[in-house]
């Protein structure tokens, strides 16, 4: 059984096409990256996975049900754009928002509480929303997601805005979460922390789902492959190399990029010849330029059209 | 429905608990009070101020009459009006009014008057002064033209006491027929109720109309609308807000209806005890079914505008937007509001009766109509069912433009997109 099946499912605002037909299928308990550039329509599938705009074709199915009201409050839903009643206290915005979810007030308290505990803002329980900094505002929006323990949690970028501290903080959490066997849906555009948490990936481009599947597997299937080299003393000039399409220092690694995948054993060759090397090694294409690759790609493809 | 009572529950706490809850229900009925009795209360109250009038007679058969009529003490017993007799001949007039003239700039005159000698055939005087009090004019002006009509009258050989009493005027006393048949004495209160309760569902539709429209945009503004409506149906959240600041408006009246109520009851002791009885004042009461439609058109009104400034709440996008959305609404509360100063005078008139029946009037128009001449029943059921359909119509029609206009940023929406949205499956 899959947590979220999303089947063909097309939608237009006037002129604009958000999302064309576009497939995800998700199994229960993995962390999902929803990536794309700006305006891919991450939102606009996002808010169609939540109930707040309609499809104009295609089934969204979460838990095997077709969405409704039901199904809502077994998701857990983190906005990009975040807000809360400014004039609230903490524990009652977020016994609101338990409630708004289906949860009793006298269920959610203890909730609450092992939640606050565990961010570190039990202090701040009595304190109005307005009175917090942006980074704890944050932590509270993300514990109003999580609070009702959802099968299916939904986090729209939810990093921007943490220090290094509490960013780990939440990546404990979200993978405690997926160790519980909730499903974690991820938008975002830190390729690194999609890297580090998530199983699968989708990436979708003006509205289609242009690279998706085991994140490992989309690896191995980009083909494509760099060089990086460690040169033992200097450095040797290595333009005007005809099989090298771009060249990147990374630390005191060279990192190369060929012009074909079939002339990586040509390339160390010439390498060799130019200046003595202490290391060398195939590296599998970072997820950041799979994304800009593909994603620039498909623009140039759209344009030749 | 649960979803609907949450977010109701917590419109309804986050402004029943706050301080400008509590100071706003203290104040504004003080500030009515003020605003109904404070010129008139100002304007009553007797200056402590001695008048220094010069009197420049050139008739000569006034100024001693006006010591006489212009006798009154203040409360400290130094008389009021201080009055100097200025003689002068009329060649010399002029130069006499610039002593007086600098006289009043030196602050040791307030007045003068120059009464001329062919008063009896112009009929008029003048009056110089720096300030001129409205209160002190007319009071000068009656007693000079009193003093001239006596005058007249004995030049006539005419017995004054005698021309007064066959002169005397004549008073009307009015009285209601109420809808048992009694007669009640009227001496205009029952006007004045009806209007403070026109007044007060004036004031109520706008005023927690414009909540509904603020809490649906400062949610929209503020973000907090996303996490809301993915957990529930934006009609849910519509409803939530109408019915939550609804029922604080309810309480806000409920406290100023029971306030009033042990106002009367006090008041009406104190003329007992100060008058001996109370008969003499009759405290007017508010016909029982007269209440009961005051209650409806508060709620059907509130429903109807409340639906209309939440409508247009979800379409603001930013502060000076929710100025521009919300004077089309207000501007109908305000038509309203104009029509119903011409019921209370024509309550049966035909427009009367086709402005009662206009939905977005009708709150208004309808109930003045009742609460000054009961209306046939058949007029107050068709105009409460209008209404009620048109509610149901705004709120199909609001739920799916607030629907749309809830998550809508940036670009203000034109009249077409939003057309669109309503024919929106």
């Amino acid at each position: 059984m899959s947590t979220l099946r999303i089947n063909h499912v097309y939608k237009s605002f006037e002129d604009v096409h958000a999302v064309q037909d576009l497939t995800l299928d998700l199994e229960p308990g993995i962390i999902f990256g929803l990536l794309g550039p700006n305006g891919a329509g991450k939102t606009t599938t996002i808010r169609m996975i939540m109930n707040i705009i309609i499809p104009d074709k295609g089934v969204i199915l979460i838990m095997n049900k077709s969405n409704s009201q039901e199904m809502r409050d077994r998701i857990g839903y983190l906005p990009e754009e975040r807000g809360l009643y400014k004039k609230m206290k903490i524990y009652n915005i977020l016994s609101f928002l338990a409630e708004m979810k289906g949860m009793k007030p006298a269920i959610s308290k203890d909730k609450i509480n092992y939640w606050l505990e565990r961010f570190e803002m039990m202090d701040w329980i009595d304190k109005k929303v307005e009175e917090l900094s942006r980074g704890m505002q944050q932590k509270i929006q993300f514990i109003s997601t999580i609070l009702h323990e959802p099968e299916l949690i939904i986090l729209d970028e939810p990093f921007t805005g943490l220090d290094p501290v509490n960013t780990d903080l939440i990546k404990d959490v979200i993978l405690e979460l997926k160790q519980k066997g909730a499903t974690i849906i991820f938008s975002t555009h830190l390729m690194d922390q999609v890297e580090k948490l998530c199983d699968s990936i989708c990436l979708i481009n003006e509205g289609r789902a242009v690279l998706e599947g085991n994140l490992k597997n989309v690896k191995k299937n980009f083909r494509r492959n760099n060089i990086a080299v460690k040169f033992e003393k200097v450095v040797p000039d290595l333009d005007n190399i005809d099989l090298i399409k771009s060249i990147e220092k990374k630390n005191n690694l060279i990192e190369i990029t060929p012009n074909d995948q079939n002339n990586i054993q040509e390339i160390l060759k010439i390498l060799v010849d130019k200046a003595p090397i202490t290391r060398f090694e195939i590296v599998e294409p970072s997820l950041h330029e799979i994304f800009i690759e593909t994603v620039t790609q498909k623009v140039k493809g759209g344009h030749h059209e | 429905m649960n979803k609907i009572w949450t977010i109701f529950k917590r419109e309804y706490l986050s402004r029943v608990k706050t301080k400008g809850f509590l100071i706003g229900t203290a104040i504004t009925p003080i500030l009515l009070l003020f605003f109904a009795l404070g010129p008139q209360f100002l304007f009553r109250m007797k200056s402590e101020n001695v008048n220094k009038l010069a009197v420049v007679d050139q008739n000569g058969s006034v100024e001693k009459k006006l010591t006489e009529s212009l006798s009154d003490t203040l409360e400290s017993g130094v008389k009021e009006f201080q009055l100097m007799n200025v003689t002068v001949d009329t060649s010399q007039i002029d130069s006499m009014k610039s002593i007086l003239n600098s006289r009043i700039n030196a602050n040791s005159l307030d007045g003068y008057i120059i009464i001329p000698h062919d008063i009896y055939d112009t009929h008029h005087f003048e009056y110089y002064a720096k300030n001129i009090d409205f209160d002190l004019r007319s009071r000068l002006q009656n007693s000079v033209s009193r003093i001239i009509i006596n005058n007249r009258i004995q030049k006539s050989n005419l017995d004054p006491e005698l021309i007064h009493s066959l002169t005397q005027r004549t008073y009307v006393n009015s009285f209601k027929i109420t809808s048992s048949g009694k007669e009640e004495k009227e001496v205009g209160l029952s006007f004045a109720l009806t209007f403070i309760m026109m007044m007060f569902l004036y004031m109520a539709l706008i005023m927690y109309g414009m909540f509904v429209m603020r809490s649906v945009y400062e949610e929209k503004t503020s973000r907090v609308v996303e996490v809301i409506v993915s957990s529930c149906r934006p009609f849910q959240l519509m409803a939530g807000k109408v019915f939550g600041v609804g029922a604080v408006g309810l309480t806000q009246y409920l406290i100023w209806t029971i306030a009033a109520g042990l106002l009367t009851l006090y008041s009406t002791n104190m003329i007992r005890i100060f008058s001996g009885s109370a008969d003499s004042v009759p405290i007017p009461t508010i016909p029982i079914a007269v209440l009961i439609y005051f209650i409806v058109f508060f709620i059907l009104g509130y429903l109807l505008y409340a639906t209309l400034y939440a409508t247009f709440g979800a379409l603001v996008t930013t502060d000076q937007d929710a100025q521009q959305f919300q004077f089309p609404v207000t501007i109908l509360i305000l038509v309203a509001f104009f029509f119903s100063f011409y019921i209370i005078r024509n309550p049966n008139s035909q427009l009367s009766v086709i402005a009662s029946l206009i939905p977005f009037f009708a709150p208004l128009t309808m109930f003045t109509r009742i609460s000054t001449f009961m209306p046939p029943f058949n007029q107050i059921i068709l105009s409460i069912v209008i209404l009620i359909l048109t509610i149901i119509l705004l709120i199909w029609i609001g739920g799916k433009i607030f629907r749309i206009g809830i998550l809508m940023y940036g670009k203000r929406p034109t009249v077409p997109e939003i057309l669109k949205w309503i024919r929106y499956k």
